[in-house]
């Protein structure tokens, strides 16, 4: 997906899986997600906003297996949202923060 | 396909240890703790809204097995992807491994109060029964 195209969008559905184990480990009640403004690869990350309706937190944290996580956008465009490296990302109850993430058209399942 | 055993290592006195060939290759696990096991079932637990729409714990036994093995395999060390490209009755075999390792209790071996205190049963021989 081409940067910039928007400054900020936010909507309801998302979910965050484990492919490899075909574990569904969240759900999104709502999310938003924010640019960072500028021109340079870094800005054009964004900012990930998220609130829980459902997580398993036992599976969240494991490190040992790579998450996926897909928003939706509408009625059915979904984005990946992918992690850059060395960002922070809090988790504080159901409300999820992740900073520097990029985002990519994703195939629905 | 078969699967044997190929070796035990000996007994720790906490944790049992296997080693397996499966279709030509060898595995080795170990016995989880019961804080790891209860870790993989909290992981493999989900909730669910029932008919009423009441939450409700749900434990997936097929993630949890799969978690099993993932944790339980230390040689080789198998990634979530890597078990996915498994033949199915390799799986089968490792499922079969993990379930035989870790739910089926050790033999359990009764004391009798002979065996512990002779001495005293000798004393607690009825006498004038005869």
């Amino acid at each position: 997906m081409p940067h910039g195209i928007f400054q900020r969008i936010r909507g309801e559905k998302g979910k965050v899986e484990i492919p490899a184990l075909g574990a569904l480990i969240a759900t999104m009640s709502e999310w938003s997600l924010t640019r960072r403004g500028g021109e340079d690869a870094v800005s054009a990350l964004y900012d990930l906003r998220a609130v829980f309706s459902y997580l398993n937190p036992h599976l969240w944290g494991d490190e040992d297996y790579e998450k996926e996580i897909v928003v939706t956008l509408g009625r059915s465009k979904q984005f990946r949202v992918q992690k850059a490296s060395g960002e922070e990302t809090v988790l504080v109850g159901r409300t999820l923060l992740m900073k520097g993430v990029s985002i990519h058209e994703h195939e629905g399942r | 396909m078969s699967t044997k055993v190929v070796d035990i290592a000996d007994p720790s006195p906490d944790i049992d240890i296997v080693k397996v060939e499966v279709r030509g290759k060898r595995y080795t696990f170990r016995e989880l703790t019961i804080a790891e096991y209860d870790k993989l079932i909290k992981q493999a637990t989900r909730e669910e809204p029932d008919s009423d729409g009441d939450m409700q714990e749900i434990t997936d036994s097929s993630l949890l097995l799969r978690l099993m093995i993932l944790k339980s395999c230390i040689d080789p060390k198998i990634t979530a992807d890597a078990l996915n490209d498994l033949g199915s009755k390799v799986y089968r075999a490792l499922s079969s491994v993990v379930n035989e390792l870790h739910y089926t209790p050790e033999p359990i071996k009764q004391i009798k109060d002979e065996d512990e205190a002779p001495a005293e049963k000798a004393e607690e021989t009825p006498k004038g029964n005869d």
